[in-house]
């Protein structure tokens, strides 16, 4: 695994413009909520898709884009970009804080994040 | 004083009070106590003061079942035992591991951690360690440099381990022994027998052989085992001319639910940033406390566990470290060079900067278990002995047991934000119960005569008095029930004072 490849999303674009997966316009609601802020720190892309690959066998209900976008962005998808992660990684913490936890390829990540890992892996098919 | 068993005549008889089978850390333990009393005391040690490869071979003996070190390779048979040879980590079981659990089959001890930690605070002595104290606050605060990860102690706590210089019980109490006067060490004495009378309610004498091929005969007043674990079991059921079965047998228990920690790299920790953690650091000779990150006793019961801990090693340094199941040979020059190589890498690995990666390696009991245990071979050692036969066997709930240990430390790691843990593969798949070819044990010994009340589930008492027998006792980790999480030569040292006191006042 290479350690922070994937480091690519921030609330702050300064940073974001630095980064390998910076979007030169907004990103979409669903590309923001497919990334793990705290787990791109640690995994590269390969790795996050495999975590997402794996929760998604292990959850085939929600082998799905579209359900998997409403899960994790559900009425806030208009909202602002900063808005929307920081909505994501609070939720990220109350999974852990509530045992909302799941092993994912051996990963014990929060089921939003997992999920955040599942859409990453459909959309970087 | 000392008298080397090839030395005296043939067929000599040795009497005294309390005779002592076995001169490692119980042994001599038991021997301190009764220095200077008016007890005339016999120390029975089969090997002599140095490691000899014939004395050895007399702990051969086929290993089935879970893959397992050679069992000659895993105890020291000379002055001094197995304590020639350990890392000197220290630390007490918890009350829990004393308790009846009701998802552990066969736990419970006849007594409680409260009862012991008198006699831990003694043992600390015997074993040169630092004050009795365990409470990770306490260290914290001696070192303003120590850093540990802020974890939620009511689910994931820090156990402290002490590390003793390691003690070497042949160098240090070799001349006390020999000076006591009341103290009669034999060497090159080893029992290979125990006759009881008629009934096989009481030890009559002991009869001992070595090299130079003479046979004498011990007796005395009350007898005490403590040999290890295997070889107690050993000679127990080799001890079959009153009892068909063996010696305290009458129930089948004698060698069965033999014990080991299971030690297994298990996980990874992943920090977004580097960190010392130098409260979980450890390098050998200079630290005398370190932490293993524990599970609470209410998630042990709340998740129906087992009790383990996990140790941390940068994971660069671990990944380079084959398993101690492969290091350990049965080659000694070969093992001390595969041993010596690990510590030069342990100590590379403690930068002050920090890691950002670690391997989680687990310490854990395995759960009491009958068919894991100890036999008789046909095939006989040099002095006619039955070599042991050891099967190991571990059990589904060992496997579910570190499964859920890393699931709760990656929770309780995500609560504060610093970071993720992936288990290894075999423990990805929770309906898979085998066990990987690194799978290994920390070389301890424990339960072949374990502690119970009710002579149908134990094999000794609650004094580690023999069922069923009145003057025969067993010194040491076989009168384990359970095994908890930490090494054992603490609480076996501390069992065997405690057997000590219990000895004095009965002669009173």
């Amino acid at each position: 695994m290479q350690r922070r490849a994937f480091i690519h999303l921030s609330t702050y674009t300064a940073l974001a413009l630095t980064l390998p997966f910076a979007e030169g316009c907004s990103p979409s609601p669903e590309t923001i909520a497919s990334r793990p802020f705290l787990f791109s720190k640690l995994a590269d892309k390969k790795t996050i898709a495999e975590a997402g690959a794996a929760y998604r066998k292990q959850f085939p209900k929600e082998n799905d884009k579209t359900i998997l976008s409403k899960l994790l962005i559900g009425a806030n998808a208009s909202q602002d970009k900063s808005v929307m992660e920081k909505q994501l990684n609070d939720s990220v913490l109350d999974d852990f804080k509530t045992g909302k936890t799941v092993a994912a390829a051996g990963w014990v990540l929060s089921v939003t994040e997992a999920r955040q890992c599942a859409l990453y892996s459909i959309l970087n098919a | 004083m000392h008298i080397d068993a090839r030395e005296l005549p043939n067929n000599s008889l040795i009497e005294g009070d309390l005779c002592i089978i076995g001169a490692g850390a119980a042994g001599i333990s038991l021997a301190l106590e009764f220095m200077n009393t008016s007890s005339k005391l016999i120390l029975l040690e089969g090997g002599g003061f140095e490691y000899e490869s014939q004395m050895q071979d007399l702990y051969k003996g086929k290993t089935t079942g879970q893959r397992y070190f050679p069992l000659e390779s895993a105890r020291l048979h000379y002055f001094g035992g197995t304590t020639g040879h350990w890392a000197g980590f220290c630390s007490p079981l918890d009350p829990i591991d004393f308790e009846k659990r009701d998802w552990v089959p066969l736990s419970g001890w006849p007594i409680k951690r409260a009862d012991l930690d008198p006699y831990y605070a003694r043992a600390h002595k015997n074993l040169d360690l630092g004050p009795y104290e365990y409470l990770d606050s306490y260290w914290m605060a001696q070192d303003p440099k120590i850093d540990s990860l802020p974890l939620d102690h009511s689910a994931v706590y820090n156990k402290m381990w002490q590390f003793s210089p390691p003690t070497r019980f042949g160098e240090k109490y070799k001349e006390t022994i020999v000076k006591a006067p009341n103290i009669h060490l034999y060497t090159y004495a080893n029992v290979t027998n125990i006759d009881a009378n008629e009934h096989a309610s009481t030890i009559q004498q002991v009869t001992v052989k070595n090299f130079a091929g003479k046979t004498h005969t011990v007796k005395a007043k009350k007898f005490v085992l403590a040999c290890c674990s295997i070889q107690n079991a050993r000679l127990l059921l080799a001890s079959n001319k009153q009892a068909k079965q063996g010696l305290g047998n009458d129930n089948d228990l004698v060698g069965r639910h033999f014990m080991e920690h299971l030690e297994i790299k298990s996980a990874e920790l992943w920090l977004t940033k580097p960190e010392a953690l130098k409260l979980y650091a450890w390098e050998s000779g200079k630290t005398k406390a370190r932490a293993e990150l524990a599970i609470s006793a209410e998630k042990q019961r709340e998740l129906k566990i087992l009790n383990g801990t996990a140790s941390l090693t940068p994971l660069e340094v671990a990944r380079k470290q084959p398993a101690f199941i492969d290091m350990w040979t049965a080659d000694t020059a070969q093992r001390k060079k595969n041993m010596s190589k690990f510590d030069v890498a342990e100590k590379k690995s403690l930068q002050e900067s920090g890691h950002d990666s670690y391997q989680l390696f687990t310490r854990i009991e395995q759960a009491p278990n009958p068919d894991s245990r100890i036999t008789l071979d046909t095939e006989t050692d040099a002095l006619g002995m039955p070599r042991a036969i050891l099967h190991w066997v571990l059990t589904p709930l060992e496997k579910r047991s570190i499964r859920e240990i890393y699931k709760l430390i990656g929770k309780e790691l995500g609560i504060i934000d610093k970071g993720r843990v992936r288990l290894l593969e075999y423990l990805r798949d929770e309906n898979d119960n085998t066990w990987p070819e690194f799978t290994g044990g920390g070389w301890h010994h424990m339960g072949t005569t374990r502690m119970s009340d009710n002579p149908k589930q134990g094999v000794v008492d609650a004094n580690c008095k023999v069922h069923g027998i009145n003057n025969l006792f067993v010194a040491g980790a076989a009168c384990y029930a359970t095994a908890g999480a930490p090494n054992p030569t603490l609480t076996l040292v501390a069992l065997t004072i405690r057997l000590a006191d219990h000895l004095k006042q009965v002669n009173a």
